[in-house]
């Protein structure tokens, strides 16, 4: 018996609580409804970049060690290449900072290499291949706003180019090229 | 009372998010400078670039000239090359930005207008931070090819005379074009700026079945033109689509309840 009321006692404090709660929140809302404000969301024009995951530590590696890597198309997919908040809809251009793959006075042309969007990245937008060069080329048009959108790109240097004089019968070594990613708003 | 707490609440929430939102890498705000003066005059507006990575960067300054082609694509051009660049009258007062990890630099830019230009042509031009690279990003490997990836940030400057001030969009032409080599269709929206300021919009495409009044609405598109400028909007339709239909073209222009709407009936 005891017992019994000591739980109808709790049941009771809580069913105030509640009570209390509500009551407070009802009050709450009479009161916003009462009163007028004007609340001005001032939204900020940004642009972010995350390097992401920045191809381990900003770099892309293709390795040509045998035969085989000469007479076959490599595709280095880079997931989260960059990963862009953008509060207005933007576009991404994309460049090599020169014409070469240079490894001391040994060169590669850098159009042995194409860019692409890989399907997984939620940047949106048009987007198609692009052989890289100098010039400043549209990797995603029109991309809508957001935030933390990654884009996850694909690296691909097709057989043709591999087999070819550009990279065949060139001194072992390493070759490396700046690539420079533009963003602007539309 | 409690509507005041209330509102610091809101705000508060409002903040966090924005503050997580942005939480990692490096930012620009905003993205786009518009300068207002007359000749002779010289105007400043700050950017802020915030680094809240923990790599330090160093970006260059550099500018350069940039215009839209009919499909909306930005080209760009040596600094002071085209008609309407305002690029010789822009000037940082560093031509390169040290941003250590964990910090924000307020970058002054500043647009001195000569005294011989237009009071009626907008002008503008693109300042870019470019990233510098440093020794420590070339990769380690020894042998094959290596892409060192660098990024930059792109802010439009645009300079309005103050008499500027009509702002106005026109839809020219709405037309099929049809791919020989697939079945799609797409639909072009032809708009001109017909105003003197710059004019961001929004276009929709509605696209309706005329016998059974079925509704197909696309995604909108956005855009934004200089005076003058032409632009061909272009929409995909949905495959397969066949019969005659109503398309309705709507442009909202940003800042103003005006509205621009086209009606064509296409036989698809």
């Amino acid at each position: 018996m005891q017992t019994t009321l000591k739980y109808c006692r709790k049941k009771r404090a809580t069913n105030i609580v509640a009570a209390l709660t509500m009551l407070l929140f009802g009050v709450s809302k009479v009161a916003a409804q009462k009163a007028t404000t004007t609340i001005n969301l001032i939204l900020a024009d940004v642009i972010a970049i995350e390097p992401g995951s920045a191809a381990k530590g900003g770099t892309v590696d293709f390795h040509y060690e045998n035969a085989s890597d000469y007479n076959s198309e490599q595709t280095a997919t880079i997931p989260n290449s960059l990963i862009i908040t953008f509060t207005h809809p933007f576009d991404l251009k994309v460049k090599a900072n020169g014409a070469y793959f240079e490894n001391g006075a040994h060169q590669i042309p850098v159009n042995v290499l194409t860019i692409s969007r890989n399907e997984t990245s939620k940047i949106t937008g048009n987007s198609k291949p692009i052989v890289l060069s100098t010039e400043d080329q549209v990797l995603v048009s029109g991309a809508d706003s957001g935030s933390k959108l990654n884009l996850d790109l694909d690296y691909t240097i097709p057989q043709a180019k591999s087999s070819s004089p550009d990279m065949l019968g060139k001194p072992e070594g390493k070759y490396t090229q700046k690539v420079t990613y533009t963003v602007s708003a539309l | 009372m409690r509507t005041y707490w209330h509102f610091i609440l809101v705000c508060f929430f409002f903040i966090s998010s924005l503050s997580s939102l942005f939480a990692q890498g490096i930012s620009m705000s905003p993205t786009r400078l518009f300068f207002y003066g007359n000749p002779g005059e010289t105007v400043s507006l700050p950017v802020v670039l915030s680094n809240s990575s923990n790599s330090d960067y160093v970006f260059d300054v550099n500018t350069k000239d940039w215009l839209r082609e009919e499909d909306g694509n930005k080209v760009y051009f040596e600094a002071g090359s085209l008609e309407n660049s305002n690029a010789a009258w822009v000037s940082t007062m560093e031509s390169s930005v040290s941003l250590p990890a964990k910090s924000n630099r307020e970058i002054v830019v500043t647009m001195t207008i000569p005294e011989d230009a237009s009071t009626t042509e907008v002008t503008n031009s693109m300042l870019f931070f470019t990233q510098i690279g440093k020794q420590e990003d070339f990769a380690e490997q020894q042998k094959g090819i290596g892409i060192i990836a660098l990024f930059e940030f792109g802010l439009h400057i645009y300079c309005t005379p103050p008499n500027n001030t009509t702002k106005s969009l026109d839809i020219v032409s709405m037309e099929e074009i049809s791919d020989e080599n697939t079945d799609s269709v797409k639909v072009a929206i032809g708009i001109e700026n017909d105003g003197n300021v710059v004019n961001d919009a929004q276009v929709e495409l509605e696209f309706t079945d005329t016998d059974s009044g079925e509704d197909i609405v696309l995604n909108p598109i956005n855009i934004s033109m200089l005076p003058g400028a032409k632009q061909k909007v272009v929409f995909q339709l949905p495959p397969g689509i066949k019969g005659s239909y109503l398309g309705v073209a709507i442009v909202k222009m940003a800042g103003t309840n005006d509205l621009r709407v086209g009606e064509k009936t296409f036989e698809l």
